[in-house]
């Protein structure tokens, strides 16, 4: 199987350029993908990928080159034309209407009708049985598309799109949304498609998954291409540095071995339905990373330590004694902090300017006289200029909006926050998600010098080479409990995916 | 070539100074036509009356910002000032004293902010459905009370707080000065303000960041609840008599000025002085209107207009001036 040269070419980029207001988005791409293989497109945020698809797509123009398919040149100047030549786009968020039934959601914009212009399901249920190659959806296809799982849904677009005569399916980060259960779901369906002649364009930032699926590689880094090559032929080290541009040594700074005092210790901790049974011990200038999937409980157990939900069972010690954290207000008042997630939802007050949202976990600071509650400006300015230049956040000023700062430099604000209310402990959810390279380099170094200077670091990431590259130890969860523990040391980016997929320990040394 | 660019940006940004400064700007020209076109809007009675309705507008009003600038709001505010009025005025009629009364009537004010307080922000009911419930039950039961009838025959010394004066200032302009100094002073200045500021510009974030989310909506309620209660002591002692329904037309007014207040400066968000300038143009729009002898239906008609006008100000124009 695969993609020899031998195989017909389907599609073929040549010399793509996209200019963009201030900046030049791809430069001379090219770009091909042959009958019957999985092509992954990689590459950090910003680095074109998405602008690559879109000129396929027929959403922008390129300013320069040519789109050939099956060896003809063709003009795709809108959505339309790209449907037409058999390219289907799927991306992560499906663009699926929840309350239509699944053979609806099927045909939709292609209904079938009989000779009073009138559609008729009945109809679309039975065309929907004969698309050729068609996924088993294991849903009844008159429920309405919103009852399916996420994994359903996403065999509900590919048959949308092998309805269409696609021969080309693109996908866009198709496992952000899925458990590890779906994603051997979706890859087993990916097989199946490939079997039967179709072309796959995975286009995602996890390097971990494209060994598992790919057959050839693209990578694509600060607008340019930086090569094409065949994946079983590369190892992971080769395709980091073709992504970043350099050794995977450089990126994550050294780090200094963990103190011996112990700084939080959890026993038991178990939410119902969420993450069970969970014990671990973090010491002063660790850093724990936290790999898992979707639904895993990586997140609910960062919550739960924060005392952002509400834990059924389970104890918590900090240097040896146990506390009761009911809130966020009792996590800050044993100096834990959160760094969520989703950083305009929940780490910051968009409408709020810089200084504020920095001291906005620590305003009893702010007082300006002993025991009288009024806000001192000038303390308030005191405490937050220096957090700006520590962790290097570029703004025009402590009055400036957070709402109009980059990603990097938000995530910056919500750290500050953080060092601000002199939190011990740091949890970080997905820090670098969204944010461009140099950011994520920035990043990866005020975490490691949080953990140098004795703080203790949990570290939640969907990028495992983050995982893996930045903390000392790892837990692997995987439904809610831990599967391994992990020294990073000790183990590769493989293994690491092979037990978050939820396959077992056995064949991976067990480390003391 | 660049001429043309010189004058779009220079348009821009003086449709933005108009966008910022357009209340403010409508204020100050509804004074001069009217003061210009109108004789009797320019009379020391006209003058006076447009302060006394400024005051209770206010009142209420800044109540009513300390609830909006969480995102919550409160439907009871004339309600509150209702059945206020009436608890005073029954305590005056049988005999007990103005401080007695006043106290009672504050404190009516805050067990009903508490109510809503506790009914909207810990039990989690949405907070337009609550105070909406919560009006129907307060007017309902201020009606039970009065049977409908009004309360006439308040002692004469009660007058002092809608119509009394110290050194030539109305004392009923005073208690909505010392009110909106120090509102603005918390919200400007204190810890609690900030946090009131942070959960209105986003819940999520405040509670993730150690803010106490539902104690600090508890007490926007409650202070809304103050003001409307004030709001009733003040009005009736203006008119010295207390119905059941006295001041629930103030709803609307004040919602009006609230969001007239968040099209004004800081656009998009509920402040103070702000809702202030509000006031202001309500009060002078309508007893414009009240001059120009329109009727009735129709400034109910143009108050309805100036609140959605405002709303789309403050809203979708908001947007576009910050972007």
């Amino acid at each position: 199987m695969g993609a020899e040269n031998s195989t017909p070419i389907l599609l073929e980029a040549l010399g793509i350029v996209k200019d963009f207001p201030g900046q030049r988005a791809l430069d001379h791409v090219d770009f091909d993908v042959h009958k019957g293989e999985v092509h992954a497109l990689i590459g950090e945020n910003g680095a074109g990928k998405s602008t690559l698809i879109k000129i396929i797509a027929g959403v922008y123009h390129a300013d320069r080159g040519e789109i050939l398919i099956d060896g003809v040149q063709q003009h795709i100047s809108n959505p339309r034309d790209s449907q037409a030549l058999g390219l289907a786009f799927i991306h992560q968020d499906l663009n699926i209407v929840p309350h239509l039934s699944v053979a609806e959601n099927i045909f939709l914009g292609m209904y079938p009708r009989n000779g009073l212009g009138m559609v008729r399901l009945s109809k679309m249920v039975e065309m929907a049985g004969d698309i050729p190659d068609a996924l088993t959806i294991g849903a009844d296809l008159r429920a309405p598309a919103g009852m399916l799982s996420v994994i359903q849904q996403w065999k509900m677009v590919i048959n949308r799109a092998l309805a269409c005569k696609s021969r080309i399916i693109f996908m866009d980060e198709p496992t952000s949304s899925l458990t590890h259960e779906e994603v051997n779901e979706l890859f087993r369906s990916i097989q199946h498609l490939k079997a039967s002649g179709k072309a796959i364009v995975y286009v995602s930032h996890r390097l971990e998954e494209v060994f598992r699926i790919a057959d050839r590689v693209t990578v694509i880094k600060d607008a340019k291409k930086v090569g094409t090559a065949l994946v079983r032929q590369m190892d992971t080290e080769r395709i980091y540095r073709m992504m970043l541009g350099r050794e995977l040594k450089d990126v994550f700074p050294p780090k200094d071995e963990p103190r011996e005092k112990v700084c939080l210790e959890v026993k038991n901790l178990t939410r119902a339905h969420v993450v069970q049974d969970i014990s671990f011990r973090l010491h002063e200038g660790e850093i724990l990373g936290l790999a898992g999937l979707v639904g895993s409980g990586r997140t609910e157990l960062a919550r739960l330590l924060f005392g952002a939900d509400r834990k059924d069972g389970g104890e918590i010690f900090m240097a040896g004694e146990k506390v009761n954290i009911q809130s966020p207000v009792d996590a800050i008042h044993h100096r834990i902090a959160l760094v969520p997630e989703e950083r305009r939802i929940q780490g910051l007050v968009l409408p709020m300017d810089v200084k504020q949202n920095i001291t906005l976990a620590s305003l009893g600071k702010l007082w300006r006289w002993l025991r009288i509650p009024v806000l001192s400006r000038h303390k308030e300015k005191f405490l937050a200029q220096p957090l700006v230049e520590s962790t290097a956040i570029k703004t025009s000023g402590l009055n400036q909006i957070v709402e109009y700062l980059s990603g990097g430099n938000q995530q910056k604000v919500v750290l500050a926050k953080w060092l601000c209310s002199e939190a011990k402990i740091l949890i970080f959810d997905e820090p670098t998600k969204g944010i461009d390279v140099g950011a994520k380099f920035a990043f990866y170094g005020l975490i490691t010098n949080l953990a140098r200077r004795g703080a203790g670091v949990i570290l939640i990431s969907s990028d495992l080479v983050e995982v893996v590259g930045l903390s000392h130890r790892i837990l692997v969860m995987n439904q809610g409990m831990i599967k391994a523990v992990l020294l990073s040391h000790e183990t590769d980016l493989p293994s690491v995916l092979r037990l978050c997929l939820g396959e077992d320990q056995e064949s991976i040394a067990e480390p003391e | 070539m660049k001429w043309i660019t010189g004058k779009a940006i220079s348009r821009s940004e003086l449709f933005i100074y108009l966008g910022r400064y357009g209340t403010i700007i409508i204020f100050l020209a509804m004074i001069l036509c009217f003061s210009i076109l109108l004789p009797p809007f320019r009379s020391r009675d006209n003058l006076m009356n447009l302060l006394g309705q400024t005051a209770i507008l206010s009142i209420f009003s800044v109540g009513m910002t300390c609830c909006l600038k969480m995102g919550d709001f409160d439907l009871s505010i004339g309600a509150i000032a209702a059945i206020t009025g009436i608890v005073v005025a029954k305590l005056l009629v049988n005999g007990h004293g103005i401080p007695l009364s006043i106290f009672s009537g504050i404190l009516i004010g805050v067990l009903l902010g508490l109510m809503n307080g506790l009914l909207v922000a810990y039990a989690g009911l949405s907070a337009f459905v609550c105070t909406l419930a919560t009006m129907s039950v307060i007017l309902g039961f201020s009606m039970g009370v009065t049977k409908g009838i009004s309360i006439w025959n308040l002692p004469q010394s009660f007058d002092f707080i809608g119509r009394g004066d110290l050194l030539r200032i109305p004392n009923r302009f005073s208690i909505m000065f010392i009110l909106l100094i120090v509102v603005w002073f918390i919200h400007a200045y204190t810890p609690t303000g900030r946090r009131m500021e942070a959960i209105g510009g986003n819940a999520i974030s405040a509670r993730l960041s150690g803010i106490n989310v539902e104690w600090n909506r508890l007490l926007g309620y409650v202070f809304s609840g103050i003001c409307s209660a004030i709001a009733g002591i003040v009005l009736t002692s203006a008119v010295m008599s207390a119905n059941p329904t006295q001041g629930t037309h103030y709803l609307l007014d004040a919602f009006g000025a609230c969001f007239i207040g968040a099209a004004t400066v800081r656009i998009g968000q509920f402040h103070i002085w702000g809702t202030f300038v509000g006031v202001l143009i309500v009060v002078v729009a309508i007893n414009g209107l009240i001059i120009l002898m329109v009727p009735g239906y129709l400034t109910d008609m143009i108050k309805g207009m100036i609140l959605l006008l405002a709303i789309v100000m403050s809203g979708s124009v908001g947007k576009f001036l910050r972007s």
